[in-house]
């Protein structure tokens, strides 16, 4: 039989609280170098889009714990694709690291699923009569210096009730019998941010 | 106002007791050998630059405050009726040591923000808190109107890269397999999923 055990925020001296639960819990890769993150990311995209379609068929009333929500990115300068660049989008390499010059957006904005958009400030205004996002007026982006935008639907982690929801799930294998072992390992590594004290997989082997 | 912002409610209850924590990588893994653990996944976050004596692993801070999700609004036409969330690092309104951002996640919408490498101050300043509600303010809270109801101060795991690999050394000396899966930064919520799904491919689980 596998035993497995998971350490997270337990370092004994670490006073400060996780960052995962007042984090926004925006989907969208920040201030990431390492290109693995890409693939890790359209994993939890993949998830959070599922958890979404979830929660759209609940009949409960209670807010969602991922909700689609328009984003927008303001921008001073273009910092985008430009005309000469549509020739390459079709090539597999169009949205390479920061050294290919074929396109400056990261990779995460190709992702369909996200409708992104880089946009002028004069068109996202023209959408808004659409979209009716409860964004600054125009003139005050403008005014401010905000030319361009990059508007995309990403998935929203509603953080603190994820987290609650995720130590219930905790609490709940660590009661259960060890029929659950099958699909548990999945279960306890997703939950990757999650602090948890090591007494919970103690309780957890005693299932065993 | 700013003197009644209270912690999130949810805080006490997710938040967990830290008495129980290890001192070092090898109180852990002597633990988990002891327990008949075959695997070991650190997952520590910011804790691991003690644990693992890792330098690279610093804070980057980052302060939030939260107003109701339906709080007033200005700037708004009546008929804007959806959230967005809105973000820049851009001058005049941000910098990227002081991004701007709203975010509305669940009853909250979520003003920010920090990244400063390094800082480890666990509460927000007065001049700290006074950026943020101008930061609301611009993002078209009207905080003249609406308080804020919580506030946050966190410690993102920043590394130059991602720490995703099995610990060999250890491994080897201590027969547990373990994993150290940190330094993910700012995007917890953002690669979850996808760094679990890649510690059972690096412990051959799939």
């Amino acid at each position: 039989m596998f035993y497995f055990m998971l350490i997270f925020s337990t370092y004994k001296y670490f006073i400060f609280r996780t960052c995962s639960m007042g984090a926004g819990g925006l989907w969208m890769p920040y201030k990431c170098e390492d290109k693995r993150v890409d693939k890790w990311a359209k994993d939890t995209l993949d998830e959070l889009l599922h958890l979404c379609t979830l929660e759209k068929e609940k009949s409960d009333s209670n807010r969602p714990l991922v909700e689609i929500v328009p984003a927008l990115y303001l921008k001073n300068t273009h910092q985008g694709t430009v005309v000469d660049d549509i020739k390459n989008f079709g090539a597999k390499d169009y949205c390479a690291d920061k050294g290919n010059k074929m396109s400056p957006l990261p990779e995460w904005t190709k992702d369909s699923r996200i409708a992104f958009q880089h946009l002028t400030i004069e068109m996202l205004e023209w959408q808004n009569h659409v979209l009716k996002l409860k964004i600054p007026s125009i003139d005050v982006m403008r005014n401010a210096g905000y030319n361009y935008g990059w508007l995309f639907k990403p998935p929203i982690v509603d953080a603190p009730n994820m987290l609650m929801v995720s130590k219930g799930v905790v609490s709940l294998c660590t009661n259960t019998r060890p029929t659950w072992m099958e699909g548990m390992f999945n279960v306890f590594l997703q939950l990757t941010f999650f602090p948890t004290r090591r007494t919970c997989w103690k309780k957890f082997r005693h299932t065993l | 106002m700013l003197e009644e912002i209270q912690a999130h409610p949810l805080t006490a209850d997710i938040n967990v007791d830290m008495e129980e924590g290890y001192e070092s990588m090898e109180e852990m893994v002597s633990d988990a050998k002891e327990n008949g653990c075959d695997a070991l996944v650190n997952c520590t976050g910011l804790g691991s630059s003690k644990l693992c004596s890792d330098e690279t692993l610093i804070s980057g801070r980052g302060i939030l405050l939260h107003y109701e999700r339906d709080c007033p609004r200005t700037m708004i036409d009546d008929n804007m009726k959806h959230d967005a969330a809105i973000l820049t690092e851009d001058g005049p309104w941000g910098t990227s040591t002081n991004p701007v951002y709203i975010i509305p996640r669940g009853g909250v919408v979520v003003v920010g923000g920090t990244y400063y490498e390094g800082k480890t101050e666990a509460n927000l300043t007065d001049d700290e808190r006074k950026r943020l509600v101008e930061n609301a303010s611009i993002m078209g809270i009207d905080t003249t109107a609406a308080s804020p109801v919580a506030e946050w101060a966190g410690f993102r795991p920043v590394r130059k890269s991602v720490r995703m690999e099995i610990d060999e050394e250890v491994s080897a000396k201590s027969g547990v397999k373990v994993l150290n899966s940190y330094g993910h930064g700012g995007s917890g919520w953002t690669v979850y999923t996808g760094v679990a799904k890649e510690s059972v491919k690096m412990l051959g689980l799939d």
